[in-house]
């Protein structure tokens, strides 16, 4: 089956279908890492976005159920250059193209994908829809003019979980402020004997309180963060009685909370190669990065926040920590999955951060 | 700006030698770009190395140039006349780091207060140990395969059993892990410890798990000082363990590790390095189980109790050929970094070049690259072409796609191998037996038997159970073998969907043609009607993320082309392709200078080629480079794309030279020597036409299209002959036929291997002379004519070779200028010129004319100084030599020192292979020796290519009978310059009768006396024919498992001698001084 990707600017592209018949909209942006295909479709952050694969080969060694951020595939839609037929492990031959079908998530194969991406690095992010549908290229490129900005939308809603989930653990219990969490926070926590107390993202500070946790952690997710001013709030309530590490969307929140500002970038960071430096000691490690906006740096003057992270491509902020209380951030993804675990040892800071509170 | 602070202001660096398997154009790669670093960071750098063929050895890259041998002796005295403060060692490979390593033993470091850059001592011998290494291992908890040392067979069958079958047994301390072996069973324990205990010279054999089958995956990582370390590339190899790397298909990135699977690996790796503290470059080899296709989700190891995901298989503490790979796959320059970590630089304060920002990243890929090894077996009828742990490729094409498949059909096209893709004629030759014996063990042509299998019907399941290769590749080999049938039905009507198919599968025109029963002229055709041209992307170590100027191009059929506009005129000059014996890394120094050439001509160079370890494949050398096949179809793709008024195709060999004539019937124009006439000098009967005409003599010659019609030439004209198929690439299969029954017997081999009819040529056994000059039609210029050592016959490649000639009469030499000045005016030469000619009885004889860059252009340009390549660029882009100061035919005076150059032979990694001179080439590399006399000159190259600096002054001779009279000269002059002479019997016999005093041994007397370090030299001369020596075979053997120089003509034995001859090694001088 055919099917067409259009872009809001008119930038139309042709390829075969993969995954559901139908169509789907959503902000198109691209990542360069060469593995993590399942983590990336699972990955909650990329809730309403179209998703190219820079590497072109995608679904080489199949599909299972370890690998997966969150219970299902969270991109709006699937754009690689070549969709690997069938897996290539024992006992699992299940392809991308049945796994995208099985969720319905709609998708396209056979595209020049090096072509869309310097277009969306070029142009910056913007609509898409991908469709099976047959159609002149205007009414495509119509339709995905006619599509809500991505800023527009309520998706951490749509991926936060609607009831509180409770890990047991033996350790310090940490609560989890839900955004639209990688399973890999969870794990990272549960790896360090944490008792885990997963809240929806509209749980009340007090509601967060009863739970007794010992240190809270706001996770990743999808959208502009300026939606997010009612989470920030009970974040910002919290703040002075127990230590608060934000990942990704949860240290964009974290600023807002302080009063400073953050941006969209033209077509952020997503990959798993990202040189930062900890400002603090000089080191640089290569981290995974998934966001579309981030901290205005210049706006953190005031707040009580200094920047401890930079990102060697392009000076941007990539941590920051509160010059008196316990709160660290970092914009990339310490937890991986994909990408590397060099920066695994930062949720052992924040632990010994909310050990020296405790 | 220099390094303030440390004190540090000259560096010498260290080069790899002479080309040998294993230790390739990769290091001429790194040394250069290292070299180019360090003086950006403004210090002095000196530069030793014995390979003439090489970059790093031109006066314009280091501040002095030493060619002089890789001896610590001699590095100790530029040490002491440089003093240098720091030494960077990791640059220049195994011999590199061995040179290094001794050097600070013998204190020549500390006694000079040299400082050893980038990775430290230390961390090269706990990397390099074993024993250290394991201990280092094992205190980081990370696996290695277990293993155990046996002293005698029952020892080896406990730690066998202990350790569970199969195992690997191999004996210590030998050569080229001779005499070792998988054992399944414990019978086969018993049988290969025992013959492992045998050969070992201390009796003792390593008893290893094997994890023959597993995934091999190796990481690319640099560290700095601070401690910050990235991974520049991982790669896979395809075949699974129990190949050396260097002998596999290799493909970047992995492609069957999941994202839980590479970091696992990756963090490892970078935990490796730390605890080995490296500074700079590092491989890092492991071997996944293939059968724990679980999830390791989270990056760490499912059961660190129970048996391991993985093991450490090994590391290299340099720079390496994977890392010349990981630095063409992904255009991340990691000698270039590497060097200026050494200087104590961190990651993130160097700039990466090709995006402007940092350095610290790692690099992101949006194709897939491919690399296949290119095997010598050809020219060595002998030797086994199934693969192991011995390395014995001597080359390696690499390709990019888009696809997997689309990257390996070019990658095979690239190897210059006869293949149609995936198919080859040969294949359809075997038997069902052949053809499974090839899968089920690692062979070079395992990748045509698996696309052969699956042809026949064969399932991936079982040839996933037969060759252990993940069906993930299978699966992509199946794909090509389905599309062929996709080609074969592809007809003249067919639509832009089915064709584009097959073309982003790497089908190109001539492999359709040949699978739909057409003509690739018309598939050409059809595929321009349809709009169906290469696009060409870029390669930008990033994935597209961020702005690249990068002029570093791959093709593939999609929508976007990359290229910009030519800012000015654009020539395209084609490289050598892989690396093979015949075709080495002189042909990348040639197209090197003529790529720099162009540039200072005004115009922009254009290169193609598909060798990764070249430096002309390095994206900052050219104004483009496309990483592509050398077939003439690619290359008209790339000058139709580039719009380029010609090709250059005298600089990269034979393959180029190959495409000159299909590229001008395409209309393609080629610019210097016409394409008739290149056509001329390589087709056998117009060039003997030629030379009827112009009244040069040349050897007789007859071709015979059947042994009956070979007998009657035999019959008639009598031995000696040369015999030889028609086709012929650095004398493949030519034999030197001194009987009637051998000129039958070679013409019956040439004619059962080879299409087309034998060749037979009178054999003249005199003085073989070489020149390679510059024409352009009218004037000519040649440097300097060269003599061989070794009489004619034996393969100018392999022959000891001085310059100027010393034993040519000047009126032989006024007639070689004659005969080179009139070749050049009716063939209208514009570029180069190679002659070699015999001169038998005082008179010269025409052999052979080359009207490209030959093997020899480096030597003679770094002997004499004169810049052939540059001179002959020029004049094929129009200009002419009166213009350089050149006008008439020109032999300039002998420079004011000699040169001599010697072959290196690869034998010891090639078992089986003996290193016996003949018309056939053999050697993989050459050193050169620069001196005030041809002895010092020869000596310094005899030190270079592996002889003693001082060697016992024992000569052993054991020599054949009909050259016992020539011998016995020979032992004079040795008796007469301090050698002691040994022989066996007969020898002894002949020298008695000649007055000379000598000590006469048995055969295996003389074996042991070579084997307990008694003799300095080896001369030892087969008998002719092929009759079984298995005296020669021997001493040959130990001579060489001992590092006793082992001479096999009297020639070479008279020059050694000659060299020898005075106990003075020689001081090393600068070039150009």
């Amino acid at each position: 089956m055919r099917a067409t990707l259009a872009l809001d600017d008119g930038l139309v592209l042709a390829g075969e279908a993969i995954g559901a018949a139908g169509s789907a909209g959503g902000e198109a942006v691209f990542t360069t890492g060469p593995t993590g295909y399942q983590e990336v479709l699972s990955d909650p952050s990329y809730r309403g976005q179209i998703v190219v694969m820079a590497y072109p080969l995608i679904g080489n060694y199949g599909f299972d159920e370890a690998h997966l951020e969150s219970h299902r595939p969270q991109a709006a839609g699937f754009v690689v250059r070549w969709a690997a037929p069938g897996a290539g492990r024992d006992g699992d031959d299940r392809g991308l193209d049945a796994y995208l079908r099985a969720w319905g998530v709609v998708g396209i194969a056979g595209v020049d994908t090096r072509r869309l991406v310097r277009h969306l690095r070029t142009g910056g992010v913007r609509r898409g829809l991908i469709t099976t549908d047959e159609g002149p290229p205007g009414s495509l490129v119509a339709r995905a003019r006619a599509l809500p900005d991505l800023g527009e939308l309520d998706l951490v809603e749509q991926v936060s979980t609607r009831e509180v989930v409770h890990w047991p653990g033996g350790g310090l219990c940490i609560a989890v402020l839900d955004c639209g969490a990688k399973q890999g926070i969870i794990r990272q926590l549960r790896a360090r004997d944490c008792e885990v107390v997963l809240v929806p993202h509209t749980t009340p500070a007090p509601a967060i309180r009863d739970a007794r946790p010992a240190g809270l952690i706001i996770t990743n997710g999808p959208g502009d963060p300026a939606r997010l001013r009612g989470v920030a709030a009970e974040v910002r309530a919290l703040w002075d009685e127990m230590p608060v590490m934000g990942i990704c969307l949860g240290h964009q929140i974290l600023a807002i909370a302080a009063g400073a500002k953050t941006y969209k970038m033209p077509f952020g960071h997503r990959g798993s190669n990202h040189p930062v430096r900890d400002e603090t000691t000089g080191r640089v490690a290569i981290t995974t990065q998934n966001h579309g906006y981030a901290v205005d740096e210049a706006s953190l003057a005031g707040t009580g926040f200094r920047v401890t992270h930079r990102n060697l491509h392009d000076g941007t902020v990539e941590g920051m920590r509160h010059r008196r209380l316990p709160i660290m951030s970092v914009q990339y993804h310490p937890e991986g999955r994909p990408g590397p675990r060099d920066s695994a040892g930062l949720f052992d800071r924040f632990l010994q951060m909310v050990r020296m509170h405790a | 700006m220099p390094e303030s602070g440390t004190g540090l202001r000259k560096v010498l660096i260290i080069g790899s030698g002479p080309i040998i398997i294993g230790q390739a154009a990769e290091f001429d790669y790194a040394g250069t770009q290292a070299c180019r670093a360090l003086r950006e960071a403004g210090l002095e750098v000196v530069l030793i190395n014995s390979n003439p063929a090489t970059i790093m050895t031109d006066p314009e890259v280091a501040d002095r140039v030493y060619i002089e041998p890789l001896v610590p002796e001699i590095v100790e005295e530029i040490i002491a006349v440089e003093r240098p403060h720091g030494l960077v060692g990791t640059m220049g490979g195994q011999t590199g780091l061995n040179l290094t390593t001794a050097l600070a033993e013998r204190g020549v470091l500390d006694r000079y207060g040299v400082r050893v850059l980038g990775t430290p001592l230390e961390a090269i011998a706990r990397a390099e140990d074993r024993a250290l290494f394991k201990a280092a291992m094992a205190s980081l908890g990370e696996p290695l395969p277990p293993s155990a040392t046996a002293h005698s067979v029952d020892e080896a069958v406990e730690a066998a059993a202990r350790l569970g079958l199969p195992v690997v047994v191999r004996p210590a301390f030998t050569l080229g892990g001779s005499g070792g072996g998988i054992a399944a069973d414990l019978d086969e324990v018993r049988a290969v410890a025992g013959r492992g205990l045998a050969l070992s010279r201390i009796g003792q054999v390593l008893v290893e798990k094997s994890i023959a089958g597993w995934k091999e995956v190796e990481y690319e990582v640099l560290r700095d000082a601070a401690d910050n370390a990235i991974v520049v590339c991982n790669m896979e190899n395809i075949d699974p363990m129990g190949v050396h790397t260097g002998d596999s298909i290799v493909v970047a990135p992995s492609q069957t590790l999941t994202d839980g699977e590479y970091h696992l690996l990756r963090s490892a790796a970078l935990r490796i390095v730390r605890a080995l503290n490296i500074v700079g470059a590092c491989n890092v080899q492991f071997a996944f189980a293939p059968a724990c296709a679980g999830p390791h989700a989270d990056g760490v190891p499912r059961d660190r109790a129970g048996a391991p995901d993985y093991y450490v298989i090994e590391v290299n503490p340099r720079v390496s050929r994977s890392s010349a790979l990981a630095s063409k796959a992904t255009g991340y320059p990691i000698a270039r970094v590497a060097a200026q970590l050494a200087l104590g630089r961190r990651l993130d304060e160097i700039a990466n070049a090709i995006t402007g920002g940092t350095a610290c990243f790692e690099p992101a890929l949006d194709y897939v690259v491919i690399k296949i090894p290119r095997w010598p077996f050809d020219k060595f009828p002998g030797v086994s072409r199934v693969l192991g742990t011995q390395m014995k490729s001597t080359g390696e094409a690499m390709a990019l796609g888009r696809t997997f498949e689309e990257a390996l059909m070019k990658g095979v096209r690239s190897l210059d191998v006869g293949a149609l893709g995936l198919w080859h004629r040969m294949t359809e030759q075997w038997s069902e037996e052949d053809l499974w014996e090839r899968i089920r063990s690692p062979h070079e042509h395992r990748l045509f038997a698996l696309a052969e299998a699956l042809r026949r019907g064969a399932s991936v399941d079982t040839l996933e159970a037969a060759s252990r290769i993940d069906r993930y590749f299978l699966g992509a080999i199946g794909r090509v073998v389905a599309a062929e049938d996709e080609a074969r039905r592809l007809g003249p009507d067919a639509d832009q969907e089915q064709m584009v198919r097959l073309l982003r599968m790497g089908f190109d025109d001539r492999t359709i043609a040949q699978f739909s029963g057409r003509v690739p002229r018309d598939v050409r055709a059809q595929r321009i009607r349809l709009g169906l041209r290469p696009t060409y992307k870029c390669v930008d170590t990033c994935a597209a993320e961020f702005p690249s100027q990068t002029p570093y191009y791959y093709s593939t059929f999609e929508d976007e082309d990359e290229v910009p506009p030519a800012r000015t005129r654009a020539v395209v000059i084609l490289g050598s392709g892989p690396i093979r014996i015949g075709q080495g890394i002189e042909f990348d120094y040639c197209t090197v200078h003529g790529i720099q050439a162009i540039k200072q001509a005004g115009w922009e160079a254009v290169v193609i080629n598909n060798n990764p370890e070249t430096l002309s494949t390095d994206f900052d050398i050219s104004n483009r480079l496309y990483m592509e096949p050398l077939s003439p179809e690619d290359v008209q793709s790339v000058v139709e794309r580039e719009g380029a008024p010609g090709v250059l195709v005298q600089f990269g060999g034979q393959t180029p030279l190959a495409a000159a004539v299909p590229l001008a019937r395409a209309g393609v124009r080629i610019l210097g020597t016409s394409p008739e006439a290149l056509d001329v000098s390589e087709d056998r009967r117009k060039f003997a036409a030629l030379l009827r005409e112009l009244s040069i003599p040349q050897p007789s010659g007859w071709t015979a299209a059947t042994v009956a019609e070979a007998a009657m030439v035999a019959e008639c004209e009598g031995p000696p002959l040369l015999v030889r198929p028609s086709y012929v690439l650095g004398g493949r299969g030519m034999v030197i036929a001194r009987t009637v029954g051998e000129i039958t017997d070679a013409a019956r081999l040439a004619l059962a291997t080879e299409s087309g009819p034998v060749l037979l040529d009178r054999y003249l056994e005199g003085l073989e002379v070489e020149l390679d000059a510059v024409a352009d039609g009218t004037n000519l210029l040649i440097p300097a004519l060269m003599e061989q050592i070794e009489r004619a016959g034996v393969h100018s490649g392999d022959s000891l070779t001085l310059l100027p000639a010393r034993s040519v009469h000047p009126d032989a030499a006024r007639v070689i200028v004659d005969y080179a000045a009139r070749l050049s005016w009716a063939l209208q030469v514009r570029g180069f010129l190679n002659i070699q000619c015999v001169i038998w009885q005082g008179r010269p004889y025409v052999l052979e004319v080359n009207l490209r860059a030959s093997r020899t252009v480096p030597f003679v340009s770094k002997a004499t100084g004169v810049p052939l390549v540059r001179l002959a660029t020029e004049v094929m882009l129009g200009r002419s030599l009166a213009e350089f100061g050149y006008a008439g035919v020109t032999l300039l005076p002998a420079p004011p020192r000699w040169a001599a150059k010697a072959p290196v032979f690869s034998s010891g990694k090639l078992f089986g292979a003996d290193p016996l001179l003949g018309p056939e080439m053999r050697s993989t590399g050459e050193v050169m020796g620069i001196g005030p006399t041809p002895a010092a000159a020869l000596r310094k190259a005899l030190v270079a290519a592996g002889v003693p600096l001082r060697p016992r002054r024992t000569l052993l001779l054991s020599v054949s009978d009909r050259d016992k009279a020539e011998a016995a000269d020979l032992a004079a002059a040795a008796h007469a310059a301090g050698f002691a002479l040994v022989a066996t019997s007969g020898t002894a016999a002949a020298l008695r009768a000649r007055g000379l005093q000598v000590r006469a041994v048995d055969n295996d007397s003389a074996v042991a006396l070579v084997h307990d370090g008694a003799v300095g030299v080896v001369v030892n001369t087969p008998t002719q024919g092929h009759s079984p020596d298995r005296l020669g075979f021997a001493l040959r053997r130990v001579a060489f498992e001992l590092n006793v120089p082992a001479v096999t003509s009297l020639d070479s034995a008279r020059a050694l001698v000659e060299a020898f001859a005075s106990d003075h090694a020689g001081e090393p001088v600068p070039l150009g001084r």
